[in-house]
């Protein structure tokens, strides 16, 4: 149970305040004001509520202008009676959520019971710093699967602050930070939550390959040491995917399929987006389109095929613009020089061998539950990353509609498409505000949520990704910024977003972030949790001699040889059995 | 002045005058008068306490007054001995409380000393007393009596006399801040002159 404030002692008491503007605390003059610092969660007692608050500004005051023109002498005594009394410290504090005091702990709903500020505390309500409880009233605790554990609030150590998952992947989400602030590693943890709890299915177009095998650290306690990707931890539930075979070959790591794509398959709609990337006119898309209108799935390789020479009566030949059809055969030349992208058709491509797949075969993986990262390996130019991420993108898109149109039809729970998040990285690029409109991603954002596909998107510039889409997105988690207008970019379509922004600007470099949105009751700053051994094994992996162990128990509980036709352990995999007969047992 | 306050247990003064916010007592002949500012104790049971605000020498008929008689001071009482009865030391003094077994509570005494009644310095035990409630510095803020803020330092000076800078300092500074909340420059002052004779 939470300590009351005649048990502990008060860190201050409230003198003026709004529901607007928020409250204003006089700071106790036994504490010294560097001890209070923004983002802090602390709990205002009024005489029915307890209202849960965050320090979002600290001020210095004087009950005398005379005393400020006119300072005392440093360390005189003079200046120790006038502190606390006449010159002393405010606290500006932004109300969150309220709960009533009389509800019983073993009563206490979080969905129902924790209400947003409808009202303020009454004068000289006292104020207290969070207990452990209150963070675990607010926030949930991680022993239920739906909750994950982020981090630590700010000067608390033994308390976790839990993101609430089936929340998170109902809508799309962001996750900002400029560059070295630990947005990889704030990406990872969230990706791993998602992965253990198996909320939702993942599909991570990984630009840098950073979250499928080790990466390395690069500051903090283990700088330059090699972390654990999400591969390394989860194993057959992961699969990574390479767009670049022999950069993962190079880096001596593993993978499960080597995306090709074929040129046919490649769309005008897939095309559209690159217009920024690839310097074409409008005028060269409605090229692309006659082009396609003309010669069907093939307009592509038809196009790319040409020879340079002939564009002209080429152009004639089929109606369109000399000058369109050369810009986009140049630039579109680019295309066919992308290693993965073959003139083979999906089945060709499938058929060649087991490793190689096509996009479809990637589609099916993440309809069985497999979570995907796809690496990229050296072909991270914007064009492949844009391009194969559109492409991918698309189907899935197409693949999810079908599947949630069929659900709706049949009602059956087993039709029920998984929940899909999709990780882009450098997101500014697809949503930008002309982007967001042509690319998938901007559709995705907007509407994708009642098809159970959402994004994570992580950039390290929201004031380049269109608002309308930036207002759409369900939690933000962010690490500093310093940009005023990225800043406020984050802040789009929050309330009260003034208070906040000098907390978000005054974050440490690392480890720290402020999490707003549906995922958590109130925004809060985490220290964020350490990604480490600590966290490998309760994320569930294991060392080599427990797995060896668990295979053995296993083979005893299930010998081979024994077919188990209705056993609905036959398709799932090692970890998942030991963990389903852990609960059995 | 040390010597003064503490070891003075006894009777040295006399109330002559006597009322709700003030008593003028007079001194037993030969014995030193009462210093500015330190603290008085008049009455039977509950004892009232008092601030000596002022002390005068003069001469006991009030008609007659003193003129020059040119003698060295140090051979004066060789020269004219008789000068001592001719000469009344009289002290005047605020009330700022009363004194209860051992227990201090500031304000204006229900009742003020009778008259004739003894005056005794306070202890050093009666001035810790009354160091827990310096609130009754307001009482002398608010007397009137001219040069307040002289009579207020010199009141701080006895009640800290012999203890050295430290929290009881800065609780008498919290409660003079509190009484000067509207006159920083003369909280300046009184401060920074009481920690000047502090450090002396």
């Amino acid at each position: 149970m939470a300590k009351r404030i005649d048990d502990i002692k008060s860190l201050g008491v409230i003198t003026s305040g709004s529901l607007a503007e928020g409250l204003e605390m006089r700071l106790d003059p036994s504490y010294s004001v560097e001890q209070v610092r923004a983002g802090k969660f602390v709990v205002v007692e009024g005489s029915e509520f307890d209202f849960f608050c965050m320090i979002t500004d600290v001020m210095l005051d004087a009950s005398s202008a005379s005393i400020l023109r006119d300072p005392p002498p440093r360390s005189s005594l003079l200046s120790d009676v006038l502190a606390g009394d006449h010159t002393y410290a405010t606290v500006s504090l932004k109300p969150m959520l309220m709960l009533e005091r009389k509800i019983a702990e073993k009563d206490f709903d979080r969905e129902e019971d924790l209400r947003p500020v409808k009202s303020i505390p009454a004068h000289f309500s006292p104020v207290r710093e969070a207990s452990n409880a209150d963070i675990a009233k607010v926030f949930g605790e991680e022993e239920k699967k739906r909750y994950f554990n982020l981090g630590t609030p700010l000067d608390m150590d033994n308390v976790d602050v839990c993101l609430d998952l089936d929340r998170f992947i109902e809508r799309s989400n962001g996750i900002f930070g400029k560059t070295g602030t630990g947005k990889t590693f704030l990406t990872r943890l969230v990706l791993a939550g998602m992965i253990r709890s198996n909320k939702a299915v993942n599909l991570i177009f990984d630009m840098h390959s950073e979250y499928g095998w080790e990466t390395r650290s690069e500051s903090g306690a283990g700088k330059d040491s090699f972390v654990k990707g999400l591969k390394n931890i989860f194993q057959e539930k992961v699969l990574i995917c390479t767009l670049d075979p022999e950069s993962a070959s190079q880096r001596n790591v593993g993978v499960d399929f080597e995306i090709e794509i074929p040129l046919n398959s490649i769309e005008v709609e897939d095309i559209e987006p690159l217009q920024d990337e690839l310097k074409l006119h409008p005028t060269a898309i409605e090229t692309a389109y006659i082009l396609r209108n003309r010669f069907g799935k093939s307009w592509l390789q038809r196009l790319i095929e040409q020879d340079a020479a002939d564009l002209k009566d080429w152009a004639d030949e089929i109606g369109a613009n000399k000058e369109s059809l050369a810009a986009l055969y140049r630039k579109l030349g680019k295309i066919k020089n992308l290693k993965f992208v073959v003139e083979k058709s999906e089945k060709q491509i499938e058929g060649a061998s087991s490793n190689k797949a096509s996009i479809n075969k990637l589609v099916q993986e993440l309809r069985s539950g497999k979570h995907i990262d796809l690496e990229f390996g050296r072909v991270s130019n914007m064009l492949a990353y844009l391009l194969v991420a559109n492409l991918i993108s698309r189907r899935i898109h197409q693949a999810w509609v079908d599947d949630a149109e069929k659900y709706m039809s049949t009602q059956k729970l087993e039709d029920r498409p998984r929940p899909l998040m999709i990780t882009i990285e450098e997101a500014h690029k697809f949503l930008n505000p002309s982007a967001a409109r042509q690319t998938i991603f901007g559709t995705i954002a907007r509407e994708l949520r009642k098809y159970f596909v959402s994004l994570l998107v992580v950039d390290q510039r929201p004031s380049g990704i269109d608002d309308e889409i930036i207002s759409q997105l369900g939690t933000r988690i962010t690490s500093l910024l310093n940009d005023e207008k990225d800043i406020q970019a984050v802040f789009t379509g929050v309330s009260g977003a003034s208070a906040l922004r000098n907390v978000l600007a005054s974050l440490d470099s690392k480890q720290q972030a402020l999490i707003l949105g549906h995922a958590t009751p109130m925004p809060i700053v985490v220290k964020t949790r350490f990604y480490g051994p600590d966290f490998y094994a309760a994320m569930g992996m294991q060392s080599k001699e427990e797995k060896a162990e668990s295979s053995a128990k296993i083979t005893s509980l299930f010998p081979p040889g024994i077919i188990y036709p209705q056993s609905p352990l036959l398709n799932i995999s090692s970890c998942d059995k030991l963990d389903i007969l852990k609960r059995i047992l | 002045m040390d010597n003064n306050i503490t070891n003075m247990s006894e009777s040295i003064g006399e109330v002559i005058v006597t009322n709700t916010s003030e008593i003028i007592g007079q001194c037993h002949r030969g014995v030193p008068t009462f210093e500015y500012g330190s603290f008085i104790m008049a009455g039977k049971t509950a004892q009232c306490v008092g601030v000596v605000y002022n002390v005068e020498t003069a001469s006991v008929d009030p008609n007659r007054r003193a003129t020059a008689i040119e003698v060295d001071e140090d051979n004066l009482d060789a020269v004219h001995p008789h000068l001592k009865a001719l000469l009344r030391n009289q002290f005047y003094a605020l009330l700022i409380g009363t004194m209860k077994d051992g227990k201090f509570q500031y304000g204006l005494p229900p009742t003020p000393p009778g008259l004739h009644a003894q005056v005794v310095p306070c202890s050093d035990d009666d001035i810790r007393e009354l160091r827990k409630q310096p609130g009754f510095l307001r009482i002398i803020h608010d007397s009137g009596k001219s040069s307040s803020e002289e009579l207020i330092l010199n009141c701080c000076r006895h009640l800290l006399y012999s203890f050295e800078r430290s929290e009881k300092a800065l609780s008498i500074g919290k409660a003079l801040s509190d009484i000067y909340r509207d006159d920083y420059d003369a909280l300046r002052r009184i401060i920074n002159r009481l920690e000047s004779w502090q450090n002396a």
